[in-house]
């Protein structure tokens, strides 16, 4: 066995793969934070993305028996969630057109605004992004998927893929920025 | 303030996502609780979902039962009050026809017979009423229909309650072929004819059928006569006792019953009898007078029902288990089908067939029945077996040719093809144990239209219980002429259609 799949873990999995309720209740507790996370930033809000997560957790309990133990489970369950989040895009968000970004010739970030967001603020940043550079960034950046990885994943190209990325960049600076701005004009007043 | 370069922007947002750890919410788990029970049947709603298609199936299969039993017994019913009159007729002028056959034939064997003769037959009991209407010009004996008005319309009712059965039935009277049957009660008569029967048609046809029964009672007086004749010839060669109660019956070729009610003939002839003698009326007969009456009354019906099978337009609503599968191995749980089709008749027994087909079809591919995606390359492990569910529509394009037809039922042969509309794909990947470096467990895909993809085959059993509505049952197949879906693969699928035919009248 593997040392990151602890032996408490294993037990749960155990429990959970007799469908036995106490363990996918333990289990769903214990990784309840750290799934959310990922829910969070491939979708728009917390309601969304609590329907992410429990649908990833339900194909993982229904498919346990093809995890294979001598993996890391961390891992499958962030795969899984992910995916989750991009079938759930692919249903719901196909259709939606690209908002194109604001002209913006030079973009300035106080470092100590930033430093004293919470992780909540900034990650409510990536929310307000449009689908497609939501899913562009965060695959990209957080979870370390390839362009031509993303490109199929979500049905484009390559190109687009990387242009994507940069212009979801481009949109958070911008946030930042009004951050800032907005932070400046309330201590000046 | 500072530019905000590519790397510390990621570094940022890489950071907040590792260290944000939201806190539980119990309303979350018991909403996923509550998927779970769903998941595993242990609500009364997935044990609705899970069960829905049998239970259709049943109803439909107990619908079907009993309607058909219902049909039939009305069916049988209808017949039975329609008919009642319509044979009360046939079987008087049957009797005629069997007395003039029989007179006939009779009178041939036996020519130099004379009145004399006759009465002997008197003597030994045939009927009172015969007896005593001889007529005193030709010598002939007459059957008196007017003595008993009381006995008449007990004959009358008797007659009118009497219910019909069929021909291969024992004791329903008529002559039929099987020697050594008993004649020792009266319901084993086998030729058996009452004098009250021109009564009763005269009570049902009316003034008509008077003059009918004047000419009736006479030939019915010949019958007697030649009957008596034939028994004493017979009689007087050893060949034929005159039958009692304590008469021999193994030995009996044709006997008149002695014990029957008073004005009741039974003629009881032997099979082998009726066999060597000729039954050929002789030209005087009137026997066309039956047909002219009666034929128009039964065929009518059947033309009538010949029309309503033939309707231009029908619309159909099935139901059918799905079995798919990839090269006609590994089939999997059924999954369901629902079809909406119409039906446009172009041709006598021939009918233009399309519509929508919604089917979920399960099934389970090999590595080489599965076509692996290219740009999946990056992935050297490869599944040893993909589980998929297809939400498919189908648009066919189907012949239909009845094969036989009546005018209840019919069975017929279809033809055709399809094409698939990809409209929902879930793609499991099953890999081996100690496979690493995996990163398709699944895949969601709607790879949209594919045209003629299938060719159709069916055959089927219609069965109509109203002059609208019928029942089919109707096993198909699909096979494959393209590779269809995400992963390519010759989908073959079968089942057996379960649906309702409704047929709008267009005036």
């Amino acid at each position: 066995m593997p040392e990151y799949n602890s032996a408490v873990l294993q037990e749960l999995l155990d429990g959970c793969l007799k469908k036995n309720r106490r363990s996918q209740e333990l289990l769903y507790k214990q990784f309840y934070g750290y799934a959310m996370s990922i829910c969070l930033r491939y979708t728009r809000s917390r309601e969304e993305a609590k329907e992410i997560l429990n649908d990833g957790f339900l194909k993982i309990f229904t498919k346990l028996d093809s995890f294979d133990q001598n993996r890391s489970f961390k891992n499958w369950l962030s795969r899984i969630m992910i995916n989750t989040a991009l079938d759930h895009y692919r249903h719901e968000i196909r259709h939606e057109v690209l908002d194109d970004v604001e002209a913006a010739d030079q973009v300035f970030v106080d470092e100590t605004v930033i430093n004293k967001m919470a992780h909540e603020e900034i990650i409510r940043l990536i929310q307000d992004l449009t689908p497609a550079y939501r899913l562009v960034f965060s695959l990209a950046v957080i979870d370390g998927y390839t362009h031509e990885e993303i490109a199929e994943q979500l049905n484009i190209s390559v190109g687009a893929s990387k242009s994507n990325l940069s212009r979801a960049r481009e949109k958070l600076r911008i946030m930042l920025s009004k951050i800032n701005i907005d932070n400046y004009e309330r201590v000046s007043r | 303030m500072k530019e905000f370069p590519d790397d510390e922007l990621d570094k940022l947002f890489r950071k907040s996502s590792e260290e944000l750890d939201s806190t539980f919410d119990p309303d979350d788990w018991n909403a996923l609780k509550r998927k779970l029970d769903e998941h595993d049947g242990k609500t009364p709603s997935a044990l609705f979902k899970k069960w829905w298609p049998t239970g259709l199936l049943v109803l439909l299969f107990v619908a079907g039962l009993t309607t058909y039993v219902l049909t039939r017994d009305g069916e049988t019913e209808n017949i039975n009050v329609s008919r009642t009159p319509v044979k009360s007729q046939i079987s008087g002028k049957t009797e005629r026809i069997h007395s003039d056959k029989l007179g006939k034939d009779a009178e041939k064997a036996v020519e130099s017979e004379s009145a004399s003769d006759t009465k002997s037959v008197v003597k030994n009991g045939v009927s009172d009423s015969i007896a005593e209407n001889t007529d005193s010009k030709t010598g002939e004996p007459k059957i008196d229909i007017t003595t008993d008005k009381s006995a008449q319309k007990e004959l009358v009712s008797k007659a009118e309650n009497k219910k019909i059965l069929p021909r291969r039935w024992s004791k329903t009277g008529g002559v039929y072929l099987e020697p050594n049957r008993s004649i020792g009660r009266r319901v084993d008569g086998a030729f058996y004819s009452k004098n009250k029967t021109s009564e009763s048609l005269q009570s049902e046809k009316g003034s008509s059928l008077k003059e009918e029964k004047t000419e009736f009672s006479e030939e019915k007086s010949n019958v007697a006569t030649h009957l008596g004749n034939v028994d004493n010839q017979l009689r007087r060669e050893n060949k034929l006792p005159v039958s009692s109660t304590t008469g021999d019956q193994n030995n009996s070729a044709l006997t008149i019953d002695l014990n029957l009610e008073a004005g009741q003939n039974r003629l009881l002839i032997d099979a082998d009898l009726l066999k060597s003698r000729s039954l050929i009326p002789s030209k005087s007969n009137k026997l066309p007078e039956i047909e002219k009456t009666e034929t128009p009354q039964i065929i009518e019906p059947i033309k009538q029902a010949e029309e309503n099978t033939s309707p231009k337009f029908a619309v159909r609503f099935g139901f059918s288990p799905d079995i798919s599968s990839v090269g006609l191995k590994n089939f999997t749980k059924p999954g369901t089908a629902v079809s909406l089709l119409i039906e446009y008749s172009f041709l006598p027994k021939l009918y233009f067939q399309t519509g929508l087909i919604r089917s979920s079809k399960g099934y389970n591919a090999k590595p080489g029945e599965y076509e692996w995606p290219s740009s999946w390359n990056d992935q050297k492990a490869r599944p040893i077996s993909v589980d998929a569910i297809c939400k498919v529509i189908e648009v066919p394009l189907n012949l239909r040719y009845d094969i036989s037809q009546n005018d209840r039922s019919r069975w017929f042969v279809g033809a055709g093809a399809s094409s698939y509309y990809m409209q929902d794909e879930k793609y499991e990947y099953n890999y081996a144990p100690h496979t690493y470096n995996i990163i398709w467990y699944e895949k969601e895909a709607a790879t949209g239209w594919y045209w003629l993809s299938h060719l159709n085959a069916s055959a089927g059993y219609e069965y109509r219980f109203s002059k609208k509505l019928s029942l089919l049952a109707e096993p198909y197949v699909r096979i494959p002429i393209k590779k269809v879906g995400y992963g390519k693969v010759n989908l073959f699928s079968t089942g057996v259609w379960f649906s309702i035919r409704y047929t709008p009248n267009f005036k």
